[in-house]
């Protein structure tokens, strides 16, 4: 991840001036200035991968001038960026006709495409009904971010896949969802149904315990061991849910603050307690 | 195998000792005997040769006065098993173990020549007796190859005796790192393994990177089709590499150093193995090396199988054991590599190159080449070609005396058509461009590139869209998966030329494949992908006329692509010997019994080519 | 159809005390079994703390593991440049016929296994047909034909 240091450099994007930090990327500045910048396999959480291409913009340094992706490439001193130039624009539209071959069905690389003109491709697909582009960030969260590694990729080239090894139900997928969460075209999923959470791309069914508050199931056996060994002994895991979570928690913070009223009640006005009882 | 004698070396002085007395020792020796045991010869069974003459030396008591070598290789491969007999410097080839007595009694005993044995000029007739005065040999310039078939591999006895680990005592005795690295790179060495970046100064960005810990890399993962230079260099020299490893490991600071060996190159493994722990043994690798305090080791890492793995992020990541997926740079390895420590990579032969230029000084490499490429390069030629092997020539050398003086040309009197060279990365070369000078800018120009070395010879009857097909075939199989352009879009390059060769394609075919190229280069995230449309890109730019011929007269000038050849038999010239009635799958071929002529059935055939393949007469024609 | 576990143990102690990596683990385990049976990839992730799904990974990314067994005999196209322009496709053409199977595959008797390796290196020989390790250089179809009926004969009249 970027780090922010104190060291501020310039920059120019798209003709205009700006200033970064050491150490942030391409993405995160023309982010911050408002630039439009589409990414499939970027998330906040999880290490830059730069393997979609979608983010690709235009650096010149000294008299090189190139193609770069711009979520993973680092900002440095005097770089000249072009976020939209048609060498930009050219790349972006052949590799988002490859994604539609791929993908005819998913229409997050639909509307993608379409952005760029792209409302056709000349590539045949082999699978009508292929949702996944193979951005790796089920893997790469679940591995990276969890440590879990339930999933992986397997084979290379076309034949790359994100899957479960074997084929089959995996021992140690938690059922946590993040997985279902970073995917950017719906192509991993899972259904709750009843006590069991069935985590349909990764053909693996899970246990789902019910809120000691409220009684709903709300997480899997899995997840909450799972999280329970991460956690110092000494802290206490509840099993509730986070609705009830959140309920519990105003509920305390409304009893902290009517004890901290009726401390200030002596020394602050009257508006001071209304606002304090609004919390 | 002799026991080496090369233990505990403690200081430079030691190990000048050591070389003295083996180079005495070597001279009760009247008769050197040194067989070629590269790959190309062990597959010809060169061990039943090496064999034959020592059970042939022993039986005669010979063996006090006759040192007999299983060498790397001497690089004419086409002409193996051979053994070069010294002092007499007499070249014999394609030797047999029958052959082996004869040549006991005779040469070694007797004196005499074999003329049989002789290397026979193919236009003259004239038999050449020595190594050096073969054509082959001659127009070559062999300094990395300079040693190859002189000294056993497997014994570090061999290399020391030839001046091995001079360049190494003469660095960590006198030379200051920053001395090291001004030498490398006023010889103006570049990377051989197919960007040709100055070797010197990618060192010294290493160098220049914080921190205690740094690592060098030898890359051995010579994946090119065709290529197999690096691997006779392992096989045949592994001490130059480990050499070279150190002196470059000294200039940079680091103290340990991997080698990342391709799997398929099974006696490359081995004879690295071996000189690894040789060279543990005579204390030339570890603590304190030469007495000076410079600690070194190196580690050997096999590869499992995955050309992307030559490409520089990807081969760490095969190194430290994950999917040899490459990523994005920057960061280069330089800044961070392996385990995040900055990194130097070089290839077999650039790491080879360098004792030799400590030894003989920067002035002296520069000396050979032109002004922007220095020193040798060697090439291995291969294809359709008379002689097929591993040349060291001179950077500069026209391509027309690599194909025609050293290679002798194209077999059975066939038309030049291309040189191929860089593998999936490089291009084609056309006959228009034979007086091309070699070096790695001129290559480049042309829209082909140096790559590790592989110079594939073809003739009129290859077929330049099913080459752009092959190296497509390649890369969709070797392909990473990682990133999209070079993922799907080499899918549909593939796609596209397999429908071009069955007769299927059509003119907007070409603009499809040329937009796509130009997509996959630019977008792609590492080099495998770059320069992955180049093999497309060349062929169409020299050889359109040929994607011409398929698109719209559905006609394979070559006559290679099966779904547009129609294959029959002339009778004039079929003898009737029943070998393709044998090996067609579709019994399409019916007679060729008895002498009378065969016959194809064209409604069954499939034109696999098999029996024009088989056809000992040529009677077999492709229309 | 047990796969004994005995060795994993060793393999997996002595890639954590010379600290190698997990290729080189695989390699070895490889070696040992001449496959890298599912059963002994589950084991190693009890033996070390590694995810199953990177073994994996790593076992069907790089070409030389294989998770089946191999057949009795192992035939090598070598599909090199060199080989190429030489004539391999019309050899590997006809083994894939002849035998009913592509690269990679086992015929189901479990005699031959096919496969083709990127280039050998030994190319003054192409096309070159590799069987069990033996160089079969400057291949014919007819040749290949003989070869493979030889060891089909033999396989039949001394079957294990």
């Amino acid at each position: 991840m970027a780090q922010i240091t104190a060291d501020s450099i310039n920059i120019t994007v798209d003709g205009e001036l700006a200033e970064a930090q050491v150490g942030e990327t391409v993405l995160t500045v023309c982010r911050r200035m408002g630039k439009d910048i589409p990414t499939l396999c970027h998330h906040e959480g999880v290490e830059p991968y730069a393997a979609c291409r979608v983010c690709l913009v235009e650096v010149t340094a000294g008299a090189r001038q190139e193609l770069v992706p711009s979520c993973q490439y680092p900002v440095s001193d005097g770089l000249v960026i072009q976020t939209d130039s048609q060498a930009v624009r050219d790349a972006r539209r052949v590799v988002l006709e490859l994604l539609l071959a791929r993908c005819p069905k998913s229409d997050v690389v639909v509307d993608l495409a379409r952005r760029y003109g792209v409302t056709e491709t000349p590539y045949p697909t082999d699978d009508p009904d292929e949702t996944c582009i193979l951005c790796g960030l089920c893997v790469r969260v679940c591995e990276d971010v969890l440590g879990v590694g339930a999933i992986g990729f397997a084979d290379r080239g076309i034949d790359r896949e994100v899957g479960v090894p074997f084929d089959e139900a995996s021992e140690v997928c938690i059922g946590c969802g993040a997985c279902v969460a970073v995917c950017p075209t719906g192509h991993v999923c899972s259904i709750d149904d009843g006590l069991v959470r069935r985590m349909e791309t990764w053909k693996t069914e899970l246990e789902l315990e019910e809120c000691e508050v409220c009684g709903r199931p709300f997480a899997t056996v899995k997840q909450l061991d799972h999280i329970r060994g991460l956690l110092p002994e000494h802290v206490p895991l509840n099993r509730i849910c986070p609705v009830c979570r959140r309920s519990q928690a105003v509920q305390r913070l409304s009893e902290a603050c009517s004890i901290v009223v009726d401390n200030l009640g002596a020394t602050a006005g009257q508006d001071g307690i209304e606002n304090l009882k609004s919390l | 195998m002799i026991a080496p004698a090369a233990k505990n070396i403690a200081s430079a002085g030691q190990l000048d000792q050591l070389r003295q007395r083996l180079r005495v020792d070597a001279e009760r020796y009247k008769v050197n005997i040194a067989v070629c045991g590269g790959t190309g010869c062990q597959a010809y069974d060169c061990q039943a040769v090496i064999d034959a003459f020592d059970q042939e030396l022993a039986r005669r008591d010979l063996k006090d006065t006759v040192r007999l070598r299983c060498t790397g290789c001497h690089g004419f491969c086409e002409r193996g098993p051979l053994a070069v007999i010294s002092p007499s410097g007499l070249f014999y080839q394609q030797i047999k173990t029958e052959d082996v007595p004869e040549i006991v009694d005779k040469t070694i005993i007797g004196g005499e020549v074999i003329e049989r044995l002789l290397y026979r000029e193919p236009i003259t007739k004239d038999r050449i007796r020595e190594e050096s005065e073969v054509p082959f040999y001659k127009h070559q310039q062999r300094i990395v190859f300079g040693a190859n078939g002189i000294i056993e591999p497997t014994n570090i006895d061999d290399y020391i005796a030839v001046g091995g680990y001079q360049a190494l005592a003469k660095v960590v005795g006198a030379l200051s790192a920053q001395e090291v690295i001004d030498i490398v790179l006023r010889s103006g060495l570049r990377g051989r393994g197919g960007g040709g970046f100055a070797a010197g100064r990618k060192w010294e960005i290493t160098r220049d990177q914080g921190g205690d810990t740094k690592y060098v890399i030898c890359n051995a993962d010579e994946g090119d089709p065709g290529a197999y230079m690096d691997r006779s260099i392992l096989e045949g020299n592994p001490h130059s590499v480990l050499e070279g490893m150190l002196i470059g490991a000294y200039a940079i600071g680091a103290a340990e150093g991997y080698i990342y060996v391709r799997a398929e190159y099974p006696l490359a493994v081995r004879n690295i193995g071996v000189a690894v722990a040789q060279a543990e043994e005579a204390a030339l690798l570890g603590e304190n090396i030469l007495g000076t305090g410079f600690n070194f080791k190196v580690r050997i890492s096999r590869g499992a199988g995955a050309f992307v793995c030559g490409e520089e992020t990807a081969l760490i990541a095969s190194v430290e054991g994950r999917l040899g997926t490459p990523s994005a740079k920057p960061p280069f390895p330089a800044q961070r590599g392996l385990f995040g420590m900055p990194t130097n990579i070089n290839n077999v032969e650039t790491w080879a190159n360098v004792p030799q230029i400590i030894s003989r000084g920067a002035d002296w490499f520069a000396g050979t080449g032109t002004p922007k490429s220095k020193g040798t390069k060697v090439f291995s030629l291969v294809g359709k070609i008379n002689n097929t092997g591993l040349v060291e020539v001179p950077m500069g050398i026209t391509l027309r005396e690599v194909v025609f003086d050293i290679g002798g040309g194209i077999p059975k009197g066939r038309k030049f058509k291309a040189v191929q060279t860089g593998g999936p990365s490089g291009g084609l070369i056309p006959e228009s461009m034979l007086d091309l000078p070699i070096d790695f800018d001129e290559l480049t120009g042309v829209g082909a590139m140096m790559g590790s070395g592989g110079m594939i010879v073809m003739d009129e009857d290859t077929c330049m869209v099913d080459i752009a097909r092959y190296f497509m075939n390649f890369l969709r199989e070797e392909s990473c998966g990682k990133c999209t352009p070079c993922r799907e879009g080499i899918k549909n390059m593939l796609h596209i030329l397999t429908r071009i060769c069955q007769g299927a394609g059509n003119e907007d075919d070409i603009g499809r494949l040329e937009a796509l190229a130009d997509g996959i280069g630019a977008a792609a995230l590492c080099a495998l992908g770059g320069t992955a449309p180049n093999p497309v890109l060349s062929s169409l730019k020299y050889f359109r006329d040929e994607y011409l011929a398929h698109v719209k007269e559905k006609r394979c000038p070559a006559g290679v692509c099966t779904a547009l050849i129609t294959l029959s038999i002339d009778a004039a010239k079929c003898k009737g010997c029943g070998r393709c009635v044998k090996v067609c799958p579709t019994d399409a071929i019916s007679g060729g019994v008895k002498k009378a002529p065969a016959k194809i059935d064209q409604a069954k055939c499939i034109s696999c080519r098999a029996c024009f393949e088989t056809c000992p007469f040529d009677a077999v024609t492709i229309v | 159809m047990g796969v004994d576990l005995e060795p994993v143990g060793r393999l997996c102690e002595s890639h954590v005390s010379n600290r190698t990596s997990l290729v080189m683990l695989l390699q070895e385990t490889q070696d040992k079994y001449g496959y890298l049976p599912r059963e002994v990839l589950k084991q190693i992730t009890r033996e070390i703390d590694v995810p199953l799904a990177r073994l994996y990974g790593l076992a069907t990314f790089y070409r030389s593991f294989t998770l089946t067994p191999r057949g009795k005999h192992e035939l090598c196209v070598c599909t090199g440049t060199a080989c190429h322009v030489r004539g391999a496709p019309t050899v590997l053409q006809h083994l894939q016929r002849r035998l009913g199977v592509s690269p990679g595959e086992t015929t189901e008797d479990g005699l031959f296994t096919l496969v083709t390796v990127n280039c050998l290196g030994a190319c003054a020989l192409g096309p070159l047909l590799v069987v069990d390790g033996k160089y079969h250089g400057k291949i014919t179809v007819g040749e290949a034909d003989e070869l493979l009926s030889s060891l089909a004969e033999a396989a039949q009249q001394n079957p294990q």
